[in-house]
């Protein structure tokens, strides 16, 4: 960690002439398989006596030792020594012998290049510039000596020769896969592994084994990470996003055998209406209807998948009403989190994260769960500026006609286009109004005062003029002989996004006043109780109405 | 028995020739009739009829040296058939009108059968009494005694020809061909000494010509005795063929085999190996384990014979004695090695031979490791007991490679089972050549308030297994502090050359939320939640940018409700700088790439991570070599230097 914050410090200071221009591009990078290292050791050593009835002997030994070393992103070394000696004994005694030494040294950088010295019997070296070995995926544990029996040969006449042969060969080597899975490591995704393996029936074969004895080993055999394929030579795996993980094949009980590995990443991402999550923090707009869904790229071949939601902020998914004249009410369902796909509405908060935990099903029967992360933020639109100009508020009575006025306004500060209006409540005991103890819906209309549904006053963000939103609330009635206006009201300043037939209204703000009027056409205007509207509260509390209120 | 065996022998179509053979008198001058006799006369080959039957030497007579006459079959006497010399001691007798079809066949049969019996001890004439036989077929197991015709064989019968000299060292030798052969057939020659003699004894093969009717070359046998039988069969593949007792039984142990069969699986039939004079029983195998790992001993092993059939087997196990080794009876492949009590690898030598004590021993070798030991797990991070992030990485690591892995987390919400452990990494040893040190993580591991057993399952490769228990409290009680902080880029009053930028930083805390808030200039703010690498470094990505001075506030959180607000404001350059994604994309991989972009000022000097860049002037740049970034992500970073600042390397301009 103090390494990292080390390297971030030098970022920071290589930006110390504040004047200068900078941009970052970031760019996630992909999954990468990759052979990650390649150790071969191999020695092997042959000494042939032949001797025959004469007294004559001769030997010959050969030693070869071979290895190398290399790792991917450091390099490599190695060498390569070889030995003959032969040695000729004659009747009396007499040796005739000659050594042959040759040998090769060999270095390789992080970039693949490499060089090789070759040293003769002689002494003199040889440079020569070489590529990257032979990389062979294998792994080699080989000890195969032979000591065939002597040999006598009977040429007749009393001559014979034998023959012996005594043979040592060791061979090692171990190949090493890892897997970068690539993207930040604050994510997993889906993988699919994949293996093959060939046990060498040749114990003496060398890379590149072409033609060489090989039976294919059963993908139950291989492992990869601890874990048996399939039978279908896959393992579906859920991997951290951002990690360097080994996933070396092993095969139990193989001592000789190559290996391959494959491997797809299948990356996981919630989009919501189509955007994706992985990308950015996308915002939408409290009241918009939200879709989401979980993509990958590519996608898998599961047949089958269920998913569990869980959705940040206090979002609502579901639409109710008790009867036909009520409100429209939204509520949260849970049970709506186990599909697929969901949806919900946002009246309030500022988004956050969502997870998807999926469990997935594929063909070769396996399981694996998932969860997908994102994040999305949701922008409420906000009020300011409230004001209730007294002036406005109040009775007038005319007899026969009793009025009321109540007017006030607010501005309305949203990022997104769409609709602003009041959804008033009103509920009163009296002859004008009798709701009993509940509130109806003022009118037959959720949006007040408004002739069509859904009504209320365009919004255009990059039109302040529309961002001044009034309510006017003028009724009347005639005395006969007597006119009541009381009643108490609450009004929700709501804002509707643009778009969707989908999106809801939601609540921005609320207050309340109330009416108290009385006049006769003998005696009057009796009471006049009219006060201004209180001042607007921010809510998201949405209205909730039984019945409608239509004088 | 006999009579069963000789009827066998019959079914096969078997008829073998037999020969007596002495020292002295081979052959009897033959009866000929004068119209036969004149017409011995040499003639030239292209005068000779289309058909006919080869007649080799009988032998000169010892006595006068005089060359020898042809002795004309019983059989074909009545014929009177016309009869050429040849040259040398070979004849040709024109037999081309005579239908061997007509021929009594029970008088052949009756023959052949009278031939064999005498093979098996029956009473036969002595090749030196005078009898020919007769009809009654035991001449034609006869070069024929001095009185005795020359006995002539119908098609498809074999006759021996022999070419005797006398040896002082070795005695009689008889250079033997087979007449009568057909193609590319083989034919073993076998011999006794005495008819008494139950027992044949092989004096090699000889293959017939193609297309010819006589064997390629000849065999030698020789002999110090004064009788000496030869006897002639085929040697044919598939049922019926013929195989020597004594080589089944010295090689297998058993007789009956096929000589068309190959039970050693060497590539070729057993009678192929016999006249190659080849083991017929070379055993070629490995070694293998269903796992190189055991727990327990003995250990069981997998032979898998590739050729051969094993009949004993030995087992050494840390030793190399093969001298020494103790040979039982080969009992399957399923074999039981007794590894001792030693932990560790062990060397494990199984030999296998043929049937005989002497038969070629084959080694093969396997090592196993006897483990007993279940897999010690230990943990690196975080250590036990109080945490105080909700979230964790466990870390931990086991000396030994593992068969598997995997945790079970229990805390007051429920219990959660079977949960991945990932293998990060294996140190090989290269003395052992095994995975020795696995290191282990278990990522995003959840914790909830109060405390969380996690119970770590390990099982190494030989099936030992451990389960081990660590308690973690997850307690916020004592964190007060907000995450510490530090943001890379950009930094305050940061001058940025693009319509949006990625802010990221590095915090100790990489459970915490960061969010960023832009105030637009309309008054709307904005929240953008920024991502947090397990190992801390935070990204936020894609905050738009406004013209002029633009205010951004970073709030870090932890899960204690800890925060803390760090302002800046970066500034919209009227200098863009772009840059291409890098593509393909798998080149994020490679130390470095060639980069390029669009820069708006055509004076300017592109720096790209440290590497100096070509403005092209045309509205382009582009760089080579520029290092990328370690990590799953990639950030390449320009700074536009305008032709009067000194950039890093001291210089100024392009």
């Amino acid at each position: 960690m103090k390494i990292k914050f080390a390297l971030l410090c030098l970022g920071v200071s290589g930006a110390l002439a504040r004047a200068l221009t900078t941009a970052e591009l970031v760019q996630d990078k992909p999954d990468r398989l990759y052979v990650a290292g390649d150790t071969l050791s191999a020695s092997s050593y042959s000494d042939n006596v032949v001797s025959d009835s004469g007294g004559g002997v001769a030997e010959g030994q050969v030693w070869h030792q071979d290895f190398y070393s290399w790792l991917d992103g450091v390099g490599g070394s190695g060498w390569i020594q070889d030995a003959q000696q032969s040695d000729d004994w004659n009747s009396s005694g007499f040796l005739w012998g000659w050594t042959n030494r040759t040998s090769s040294q060999m270095t390789w950088g992080t970039n693949g290049s490499g060089m090789q010295i070759c040293t003769a019997n002689d002494g003199s070296t040889a440079t020569y510039d070489i590529g990257l070995p032979l990389l062979t995926s294998e792994h080699c544990v080989v000890k195969d000596p032979q000591s065939p029996p002597v040999t006598l040969q009977n040429l007749g006449g009393g001559n014979w020769v034998t023959n012996w042969v005594q043979e040592q060969y060791v061979r090692h080597s171990q190949t090493r896969w890892r897997l970068q899975t690539g993207g930040r490591a604050n994510r997993s995704s889906l993988f699919r592994l994949s293996a093959t393996a060939a046990q060498i029936l040749d114990k003496r074969a060398q890379r590149p084994f072409y033609n060489v004895n090989s039976l294919a080993i059963p993908p139950q055999g291989i492992s990869v990470m601890g874990q048996a394929l399939y039978a279908d030579g896959n393992l579906w795996m859920v991997l951290p996003d951002g990690a360097n993980l080994d996933v070396t094949p092993y095969v139990n009980g193989q001592d000789f055998c190559t290996t391959a590995v494959a491997e797809q990443k299948y990356m996981p991402d919630i989009t919501v209406n189509n955007l994706s999550l992985n990308e950015n923090t996308p915002e939408f707009c409290a009241g918009q209807h939200l879709g989401l869904q979980l993509a990958f790229d590519p996608l898998p071949e599961t047949v089958d998948q269920v998913s569990l939601w869980n959705l940040p902020g206090t979002p609502v998914n579901e639409s109710w009403r008790d009867n036909p004249n009520g409100s429209v009410n939204y509520r949260f369902d849970a049970n709506l989190l186990t599909n697929l796909a969901t949806s919900c509405w946002y009246s309030s908060g500022n988004g956050g994260k969502a997870m998807c935990a999926s469990s997935l099903q594929f063909s070769n029967g396996q399981f694996c769960v998932l969860v997908a992360r994102g994040n999305f933020s949701v922008f409420v639109p906000s009020f300011s500026g409230f004001y209730c100009d007294p002036s406005l508020v109040g009775f007038n009575w005319s007899s026969p006609v009793l009025q009321a006025q109540m007017q006030w306004q607010a501005t309305v500060q949203s990022a997104y286009d769409g609709v602003v209006g009041v959804t008033q409540l009103i509920s009163g005991t009296n002859a004008y109004c009798n709701c009993g103890a509940d509130f109806y819906l003022d009118g037959t209309n959720e949006i007040y005062g408004a002739i069509g549904n859904p009504p209320g006053q365009i919004y255009a963000a990059a039109d302040p003029a529309t961002h001044l939103a009034r309510f006017t609330d003028f009724r009347a009635t005639v005395a006969n002989p007597t006119a009541n206006l009381t009643a108490t009201f609450e009004d929700f300043l709501r804002f509707r996004p643009a778009g969707s037939q989908s999106n809801i209204w939601v609540t921005l703000a609320t207050n309340s006043w109330s009416m108290d009027g009385l006049a006769s056409l003998s005696g009057g205007l009796i009471r006049s109780n009219l006060a201004p509207a209180s001042v607007l509260i921010q809510s998201h509390d949405s209205p909730a109405w039984k019945n409608q209120h239509a004088p | 028995m006999k009579k069963l065996q000789i009827d066998h022998l019959l079914r096969l179509g078997l008829l073998a020739a037999l020969v007596c053979a002495t020292s002295a008198r081979l052959w009897a001058q033959p009866q000929l009739s004068a119209a036969q006799i004149a017409a011995l006369q040499p003639i030239d080959p292209s005068a000779l009829p289309e058909g006919g039957t080869f007649w080799l030497a009988k032998g000169r007579d010892p006595d006068s040296g005089a060359p020898p006459l042809p002795s004309v079959p019983a059989e074909l006497i009545p014929f009177d058939l016309p009869i050429y010399a040849l040259g040398g001691d070979s004849f040709l007798i024109d037999d081309t009108s005579v239908d061997y079809a007509e021929l009594d066949e029970s008088r052949q049969i009756n023959r052949a059968m009278n031939r064999l019996a005498a093979q098996f001890g029956l009473d036969i004439p002595s090749p030196d009494d005078g009898s020919d036989g007769g009809d009654d077929g035991s001449g034609a197991d006869s070069g024929g005694g001095s009185s005795g015709p020359l006995i002539s064989y119908p098609p498809g019968s074999l006759w021996l020809a022999l070419a005797m000299t006398n040896d002082a060292s070795y005695g009689n030798m008889a250079g033997i061909t087979v007449n009568g052969t057909t193609n590319d057939t083989w034919y073993e020659i076998l011999s006794k000494q005495s008819l008494g003699d139950p027992n044949w004894r092989s004096e090699g093969s000889l293959q017939g010509f193609a297309d010819q009717v006589v064997s390629q070359t000849s065999v030698t046998a020789k002999s110090g005795a004064n009788s000496f039988f030869l006897s002639a069969r085929a040697l044919t593949n598939g049922s019926g063929g013929t195989l020597p007792i004594w080589w089944q039984l010295e090689n297998f142990g058993r007789t009956g085999l096929d000589a068309g069969s190959d039970p050693g699986r060497q590539g070729v039939s057993l009678l192929e190996s016999y006249l190659a004079g080849a083991d017929p029983n070379v055993i070629e195998f490995s070694v293998a384990a269903t796992n190189n790992y055991a727990k327990v001993s003995p250990a069981v092993v997998q032979l898998q014979i590739e050729a051969g059939l094993p009949f004993y087997q030995a087992v050494l196990v840390d030793s190399t004695n093969f001298a020494g080794a103790t040979w039982t009876a080969y009992s399957s492949t399923n074999l039981n090695v007794d590894l001792g009590a030693g932990e560790g690898w062990h060397d494990v030598w199984i030999g296998l031979r043929g049937f005989l004590p002497g038969s070629a021993q084959t080694w093969g070798w396997k090592r196993l490791k006897l483990d007993f030991m279940p897999p010690q797990l230990t943990l690196l991070s975080p250590a036990q007991g109080l945490v105080t992030q909700p979230e964790t990485q466990l870390l931990g690591y086991c000396p030994e490679a593992l068969g598997s892995i995997w945790y079970d987390l229990s805390n007051s919400v429920g219990w959660l089972a079977n949960q991945p452990v990932l293998i990060m990494d294996q140190c090989q040893d290269t003395s052992t050549w095994e995975f020795t040190t696995n290191t282990f993580q278990a990522f995003d591991v959840n914790l909830v308030l109060g405390t969380n057993l996690i119970t770590l399952h390990a099982s190494d490769l030989a099936g030992n297994q451990m389960t081990t228990n660590f308690t973690f409290i997850l307690d916020y009680s004592g964190k007060t502090n907000p995450p510490a902080l530090q943001l890379a880029w950009p930094q305050n009053e940061e001058q940025i050359g693009a319509g949006a930028f990625t802010m990221r930083g590095l915090t100790d805390d990489p459970t915490a939320t960061v969010q960023a808030q832009v105030v637009s200039t309309s008054g709307n703010s904005r929240t953008f939640f920024g991502v947090v690498e397990r190992s801390g470094v935070f990204w936020v990505d894609n905050i738009p940018l406004a013209g002029g001075t633009n205010r951004v506030e970073l709030t870090i959180a932890d899960a204690a409700g800890n925060s803390s607000l760090t302002n800046i404001t970066v500034i919209q350059s009227p200098l863009t700088l772009t840059m291409n994604p890098v593509s393909p994309v798998s080149q994020l991989w490679q130390p470095t790439v060639n980069v390029g972009g669009t820069v708006s000022d055509p004076a300017c000097v592109v720096w790209v991570n440290g590497i100096k860049g070509a403005n092209h002037g045309d509205g382009t740049w582009s760089a080579s070599n520029v290092p990328v970034s370690q990590g799953g992500a990639s950030v390449f970073r320009m700074t536009g230097y305008s032709p009067n600042e000194q950039q890093p390397d001291g210089s100024y301009g392009n």
